[in-house]
C-alpha cells in the first residue's frame, strides 16, 4: 500500500499547485471575499511536507442565517485542534456536534469528509463531500475542493475511472 | 471413614466387633475427632474458596447506565420554555428562588440562571458552571457566564439518566476507590460502625461487649457488635436469615477475609457494597452512587454533615431516609456526629457546627425518574450487535444515547392528548428522528409509554398504505425526461388482470371519484390511488421496490401491483428510516440510538459515528419533497395547520390501510422527522384515517417541540418555471391557468401551444420565494 501512497504524492502535489494558482473565478455580482484555500488532505499517515490542516472557512458568505454560529466556530476550532493531533474520533464528534447546530453548513460536511479521509474511510469521505456539495449553494471553490477530495478518495479506493471523472468536475469548477 | 477393603467379610466383622467391645468409647472418640477435623478443614477450605473467588473475581455486577443526549445551550438555539422545563425535569435540576448550587435553576420572566453539574463526558470533562441566558421567541439568547459576565459560545449540560440495564436484582452502584473517599466519611464510618477496625482480626470481642453494654444502657439497639468485615461478609456471601450456623459462617469468613486481604481492600469493598437507599425499584449501593442520589454531587463535594448522614443511613436505609423521615434521619445523623466527637476524630465545636446544618438533601423532582421502556429497548437492540446482554447488565457501562428528553416528553404527551377519549383498544407508536444525523430523538412504543411490553415502534409490522406513494413518485421523478411535477397522469378507471390466477383488481381512489387527468404533484398531494398505480406500473414494480430499498426500506421479493398502494408491512422505525433519506436530500443515514459507550470510569469503548450514503440525486428528492409540502398545504395533510403556524413549512404524507386498520403519518420539518402509527393490536378496523388519527398526534408534538421549519432549498439544476395546469406544458406568468413549479433545468416540458410568451419571461425565478408564493396562492 505504501508504494501506492508514494505514487499519489505527485498527484496531491499537483492538486495543491492547482489550488494555489486557481484563476480568479467569474463570480455572480456580490463577490464574496476569497476564502482561505484548503489544501486537499494527505493520505493516512501525514507526511510532513504536505500540511494537512483542513482550514475552517470563517463563515464567509452571508447566506446562512447567523444562528449559533459562535457555537459552531468554537466547536470547529476544537475539531481542528483535535484533527491536527490525530484524534480523529474526537474531531469527528466535535464536527457532528456542530452539524447538529447547523445541519446544512457545507463547510462542516467538508471538514467531516476530511476527517474520514484521514481515518482512511474513503467511502465515507466521498459521501460526506457529496453532502457538502449538496449544501454548497454555488460556492465554487468549496465544491472544487470537495471534488478534489472525492477524486483522491476514489483513487485510493481503487476507482480510477471515478477518480478521473471527479477530477474533471473539479477542473471545470476551477476553470470556468 | 471408609473401611479398609476386605475380602473376607465375616472375620473382619468379627474382629471389629471384638475391638468395639473392648474400646468402644476410644474408637468413637477418635472417629469423631478425625471426622470433625476433616469436616472443619473442608468447611474452612470451602469458605476460603468462596471468599476468594467472590473477592478476587467480579465483586459486583453493575448495570449499564443509560443517558439521554446532553442539552447544549448556545445563542440562537431553538428552545422554548416547555422544552427547557422538560429537559431540566429529566435532569432533576431543582428550581430555586435564589441562585443555588449545582443542579439548580431559577427563572425571572424570560431570564434564567442555571447552575450546571460537572460531568465526565466521553470526550472530556465539562465543569460545573453558573450560566445566565434568556429564552424568548423560541430561542436562547444572551448566554453568559453568570460569574464573570463573559459570553459563552456553547455550554454542554450533564446528560439526564434515563434508565439502567439491570440484571435480576436491580442493584445499582457507582464504584469508588478508597483514595477517592474523603477521610471524614471514613472517620464517621469507623467511629459508628467499627472503632477497632484497624486492630481486630475480623471479629471483635471488645466490640461485641461494648455494643452489648451500650444497648443495655440505652435499653434498645443503638450499636451493633459486628465488625465492618462481618457486615461485608454478610452482604457479600450470605443470606439474611438469622441462624446460628450463619453466624458461625460469618465469623469464620470474616477471619479468612482478614487473613487474605488488607484492611484497605476490605474497607474499599465495604464502601462500595453497603446498601444505602432505595430509588423506586433501584437499590442504591455504595457511597459513590448514594452521594449522587442523595445530594446530586460527587463524594468529594460533600461536607461533614452530609458524610455523617450517609453513615447514619447504613443502620436503616428506609428508617433513616432523609426524604421520608427527615426528623429521624437528622437525629441519627446528629448522633453520628456526637459519636465522632466522643471518639475524638472531630472536635466538639466542629460537631456542633455540623449539627447546625440542615439535611441538604436534594429534593426529588416531581415526576422525575420516569421510565422509557420503548427507547431503552431500542438502545438494547442496537447495542446487541456489539455487546453481550450479560455485559450490559454487569459491566457498569455508560451508554450515551441520542434521546432528547424534551422531544420525548412532547411526543408522549401528544399521544396521550390525541388518544384521549378514543377506544381503549386503540394503540399507538411514534418515532422522532433528526433527519440529517439519523439520531432517534424520541420513541413511544405504545399508548401507555411507561408500559414495558410490546414495542410497536420497533417490532410492529403493518401495511403502510399511502406512505409508500412518495417512493413511487420519487422513482418516477428520477426519469425527468418522462416525468415532472406538472406531468399529467391518467385518472380514469383501471383494471389490472393477473394472468396467472385469473383474478383482476380495480383500484379505486379514496373518494371513489375519477378526475380524468391530474397533475403529478396533485396526485401525490391528494393521495390518489388510481394514477399512482398507473404510474408505478409504468415505471415498473421492480424499480419502485428498488427505490424502497435504496431509501433504507426492507427487501421484498414478492411484488404485486397492490404494493404500489402500500401492502408491504413495515415498522414505524423502518418507515422513519425511509423518510430520513428523503428528508436529508437523498442521503441515507442509518438511524442511531447510541452515540458513545464508555466504561464506568469514562474510558471510551465505542463511538457510533454519523455515516451517510448518497442514494438519490438531489433533484428528484427535491421535487418529491415539494410535492409532500403541497400535500400538507393543499392535500391530505392540511389538518396539521390546526396545530402549526400557517407559514410553517413542513412536508408529509398520510397513510390509511384497508378498512382503516392502520392510521399512519410520516412528515418532517427542517430538523425533525416524525412517524406516527395508530391502530389495534388485533388488527381490527378503527374509524380513523391517517389524517384524522396519526396526523394530529404528529402535528401536536411538533407544535410543542418547535422544530426548525423545512427549508426548500433547490439544488443545482432546478428552476422554478410556469406550467399550464391543464396541459402540463411550459408557459409564462401572464398566461392563464398557470402555476409555478420547480423543474429540472435540463428537462423542461414542451412549450405551450396556446399561450405566446417570450423566452425570458418563462422562468419564475430560481429562488425559494417564488415557489413559496405559488404555494400560498
Amino acid at each position: 500500500m505504501s508504494w501506492r501512497l508514494f505514487a499519489l504524492l505527485p498527484i496531491i502535489g499537483l492538486l495543491l499547485a492547482a489550488c494555489a494558482v486557481e484563476p480568479p473565478e467569474r463570480r455572480p455580482p456580490p463577490p464574496p471575499p476569497p476564502p482561505p484555500e484548503e489544501p486537499p488532505p494527505d493520505p493516512d499517515e501525514p507526511p510532513p511536507e504536505v500540511e494537512p490542516e483542513p482550514e475552517p472557512e470563517p463563515e464567509p458568505e452571508p447566506d446562512p442565517p447567523a444562528r449559533g454560529s459562535a457555537a459552531v466556530v468554537a466547536l470547529q476550532t476544537d475539531a481542528d485542534a483535535a484533527s491536527a493531533e490525530g484524534e480523529h474520533d474526537r474531531a469527528a464528534s466535535l464536527l457532528e456536534r456542530a452539524l447538529r447546530i447547523e445541519p446544512h453548513n457545507p463547510v462542516l460536511w467538508h471538514n467531516l469528509a476530511v476527517v474520514r479521509y484521514r481515518e482512511g474511510d474513503y467511502a465515507q469521505a466521498e459521501a460526506m463531500a457529496m453532502r457538502s456539495n449538496r449544501y454548497a449553494d454555488g460556492r465554487r471553490s468549496l465544491m472544487q475542493r470537495n471534488w478534489q477530495l472525492i477524486a483522491v478518495a476514489r483513487e485510493l479506493a481503487g476507482d480510477d475511472a471515478g477518480a478521473g471523472e471527479a477530477r474533471q468536475r473539479a477542473d471545470r469548477l476551477g476553470g470556468s | 471413614m471408609a473401611k479398609p477393603p476386605s475380602k473376607r467379610k465375616k472375620p473382619a466383622k468379627r474382629r471389629t466387633s471384638r475391638r468395639r467391645s473392648r474400646f468402644p468409647w476410644l474408637k468413637l472418640f477418635l472417629l469423631v475427632i478425625v471426622l470433625l477435623a476433616l469436616a472443619t478443614t473442608a468447611w474452612a477450605a470451602w469458605l476460603d474458596q468462596t471468599v476468594r473467588s467472590q473477592f478476587e473475581g467480579k465483586r459486583w455486577s453493575v448495570p449499564a447506565t443509560v443517558y439521554a443526549r446532553p442539552l447544549e445551550l448556545y445563542e440562537g438555539r431553538r428552545l422554548n420554555l416547555d422544552q427547557l422545563t422538560e429537559e431540566l425535569r429529566a435532569l432533576e435540576y431543582n428550581e430555586t428562588a435564589s441562585p443555588g448550587g449545582s443542579g439548580t435553576w431559577l427563572r425571572d420572566g424570560a431570564d434564567f440562571v442555571l447552575s450546571s453539574r460537572a460531568f465526565q463526558h466521553w470526550d472530556g470533562a465539562e465543569p460545573a458552571r453558573r450560566l445566565r441566558f434568556s429564552v424568548s421567541n423560541g430561542r436562547v439568547s444572551n448566554l453568559r457566564d453568570a460569574e464573570t459576565g463573559e459570553s459563552v459560545a456553547i455550554a454542554r449540560l450533564d446528560p439526564a439518566r434515563i434508565g439502567n440495564i439491570y440484571p435480576g436484582h436491580r442493584e445499582d452502584r457507582l464504584l469508588v476507590r478508597l483514595e477517592d473517599v474523603p477521610q471524614p466519611l471514613i472517620d464517621a464510618l469507623l467511629a459508628v460502625e467499627d472503632r477497632d477496625f484497624y486492630r481486630h482480626w475480623g471479629i471483635s470481642i471488645t466490640g461485641i461487649a461494648r455494643a452489648a453494654w451500650a444497648n443495655l444502657r440505652a435499653g434498645r439497639v443503638v450499636q451493633g457488635g459486628s465488625t465492618l468485615t462481618q457486615q461485608l461478609v454478610k452482604n457479600f456471601y450470605l443470606t439474611s436469615d438469622r441462624t446460628f450456623v450463619r453466624k458461625v459462617n460469618e465469623a469464620m469468613m470474616a477471619l479468612l477475609l482478614e487473613r487474605r486481604y488488607s484492611k484497605d481492600d476490605i474497607l474499599e469493598s465495604y464502601l462500595n457494597e453497603v446498601y444505602l437507599a432505595q430509588d423506586r425499584d433501584r437499590a442504591i449501593h455504595g457511597v459513590g452512587l448514594a452521594s449522587q442520589f442523595l445530594f446530586g454531587e460527587p463524594l468529594d463535594s460533600l461536607d461533614l454533615s452530609q458524610h455523617a448522614l450517609m453513615v447514619a443511613m447504613i443502620r436503616g436505609p428506609s428508617l433513616y431516609d432523609p426524604r421520608r423521615n427527615p426528623d429521624r434521619a437528622r437525629a441519627r445523623r446528629d448522633q453520628v456526629l456526637r459519636m465522632m466527637a466522643a471518639e475524638g476524630v472531630i472536635s466538639d465545636a466542629v460537631a456542633a457546627l455540623a449539627i447546625e446544618q440542615s439535611l441538604a438533601v436534594r429534593t426529588r423532582v416531581a415526576d422525575a425518574g420516569r421510565s422509557f421502556p420503548g427507547f431503552l429497548s431500542l438502545v438494547q437492540r442496537d447495542l446487541r450487535r456489539d455487546y453481550e446482554l450479560e455485559d450490559l447488565r454487569t459491566e457498569g457501562l455508560r451508554i450515551f444515547t441520542t434521546m432528547a428528553p424534551g422531544v420525548q416528553a412532547a411526543t408522549e404527551k401528544a399521544v396521550e392528548r390525541q388518544l384521549e377519549g378514543r377506544p381503549q383498544e386503540l394503540e399507538a407508536a411514534a418515532v422522532m428522528v433528526e433527519p440529517e444525523s439519523g439520531e432517534v430523538l424520541a420513541l413511544v412504543g405504545g399508548r401507555n409509554p411507561r408500559f414495558a411490553g410490546f414495542n410497536r415502534a420497533v417490532d410492529l409490522r403493518r401495511q403502510i398504505g399511502s406512505l409508500v406513494k412518495p417512493v413511487v413518485y420519487l422513482a418516477a421523478l428520477e426519469s425527468p425526461e418522462q416525468y415532472g411535477l406538472g406531468s399529467l397522469l391518467d385518472d380514469s378507471p383501471l383494471r389490472i388482470d393477473d394472468e396467472r390466477t385469473g383474478n383482476h383488481w380495480e383500484p379505486m381512489n379514496f373518494d371513489r371519484r375519477f378526475r380524468g387527468s391530474v397533475a403529478l404533484i396533485d396526485s401525490l398531494a391528494w393521495s390518489l390511488n388510481v394514477p399512482t398505480v398507473r404510474l408505478g406500473m409504468d415505471i415498473g414494480l421492480g424499480t419502485v421496490q428498488g427505490a424502497v430499498e435504496r431509501l433504507g426500506g426492507p427487501a421484498n421479493r414478492r411484488l404485486y401491483p397492490s404494493s404500489l398502494l402500500g401492502t408491504q408491512e413495515l415498522s414505524p422505525l423502518q418507515v422513519a428510516q425511509m423518510y430520513q433519506t428523503i428528508a436529508a436530500g437523498g442521503f441515507n443515514t442509518p438511524l442511531r440510538s447510541v452515540r458513545e459507550v464508555t466504561r464506568q470510569d469514562g474510558t471510551p469503548l465505542n463511538r457510533y459515528p454519523l455515516s451517510t450514503d448518497r442514494m438519490f440525486e438531489p433533484v428528484p428528492v427535491h421535487l418529491t419533497t415539494t410535492a409532500l409540502v403541497a400535500a400538507m398545504r393543499q392535500g391530505t395533510g392540511q389538518g396539521a395547520y390546526r396545530f402549526l403556524p400557517q407559514d410553517f413549512l413542513v412536508a408529509g404524507k398520510t397513510g390509511t390501510t384497508n378498512n382503516q386498520r392502520d392510521s399512519w403519518f410520516a412528515g418532517f420539518g427542517g430538523d425533525l422527522l416524525g412517524v406516527v402509527w395508530l391502530g389495534r393490536d388485533d388488527n381490527a378496523a378503527t374509524d380513523l384515517t391517517g389524517a384524522s388519527g396519526a396526523l394530529p398526534v404528529w402535528a401536536d408534538a411538533l407544535s410543542v417541540i418547535n422544530p426548525a421549519p423545512l427549508q426548500l432549498r433547490p439544488p443545482d439544476g432546478v428552476d422554478t418555471v410556469w406550467i399550464e395546469r391543464d396541459t402540463g406544458r411550459l408557459a409564462a406568468e401572464h398566461c392563464s391557468g398557470v402555476r409555478a413549479l420547480p423543474y429540472s433545468r435540463a428537462h423542461r416540458p414542451e412549450p405551450s401551444r396556446d399561450c405566446d410568451y417570450r423566452e425570458e419571461e418563462r422562468d419564475a425565478g430560481s429562488g425559494v420565494a417564488d415557489w413559496f408564493r405559488g404555494l400560498f396562492q
